[in-house]
């Protein structure tokens, strides 16, 4: 099969017409949660877990035990998520948050919303070195003394993606 | 009681700082490793409360809770 034209650690793919796949090689996955999660009562950032995959271009996403990605591409790349959140404290606030390496690397914009559900939107650059960084989402709870539910098992409402978008 | 209402109970005024997300005393993590929340950033001048207070601090609370009334659901 024709290869696609490579520059350092970049391939792009050789265009079906020209006897290419017409797809790309760099990391992309797309999971979402397979059952509703229960966050703790207590200010602090929960990890989320996400346990189902739509796509994992490359098998870099840990949906089993840590529920991570790990490229293996170094690069870019562009994460993007949602939470569905039900039993919530009106005025609480509530965040998404990608950890990297552990450690928290950005936060996502903060609600305070007035009802019983809601839902957190969240996208941020950040950069992998392609062997050892990995990337989590977590979600920040801002009650002290209650908790709350990450609605599961919905793709479209409970998800976490990520795309190599650059070197 | 949760590590958030241990460390309160300790250092009370910690509660009005944690409103917000900048400059936040100190910061609290779960990793679903099953250890639940842990302290992951210390940010404050005081000293990190040791296993032993916090330990001690639900001991207290146990005993009698209505001690520990003020912030704890702040």
């Amino acid at each position: 099969m024709a290869q696609g034209f490579t520059k350092g650690n970049i391939t792009l793919p050789l265009p079906i017409t020209q006897g290419g796949t017409g797809v790309s090689t760099q990391p992309s996955f797309s999971v979402y949660s397979n059952a509703n999660q229960t966050v703790g009562a207590g200010i602090g950032y929960t990890k989320v877990s996400f346990q189902s995959e739509s796509w994992d271009t490359n098998s870099n996403f840990d949906s089993t035990t840590n529920y991570r990605f790990t490229p293996t591409i170094a690069g870019t790349y562009l994460f993007s998520g949602s939470l569905y959140l039900s039993t919530i404290v009106a005025t609480t606030r509530y965040s998404i948050a990608i950890y990297k390496n552990g450690t928290l690397a950005k936060n996502g914009c903060l609600l305070q919303p007035s009802g019983t559900d809601t839902v957190l939107n969240f996208a941020c650059i950040l950069q992998a070195n392609g062997s050892t960084d990995y990337f989590s989402m977590y979600i920040y709870n801002g009650n002290a003394g209650t908790g709350c539910t990450i609605y599961g098992n919905d793709a479209t409402l409970t998800y976490f993606q990520g795309q190599w978008v650059g070197p | 009681m949760n590590l958030y209402q241990k460390i309160i109970a300790i250092y009370p005024d910690m509660a009005g700082q944690m409103t917000s997300l900048a400059n936040a005393p100190f910061r609290l993590q779960d990793d679903l490793d099953g250890q639940g929340f842990y302290i992951s950033e210390w940010n404050d001048q005081r000293p990190q409360p040791t296993q032993e207070q916090l330990d001690f601090i639900e001991q207290m609370y146990n005993l009698n809770p209505n001690l520990f009334n003020g912030g704890m659901n702040e």
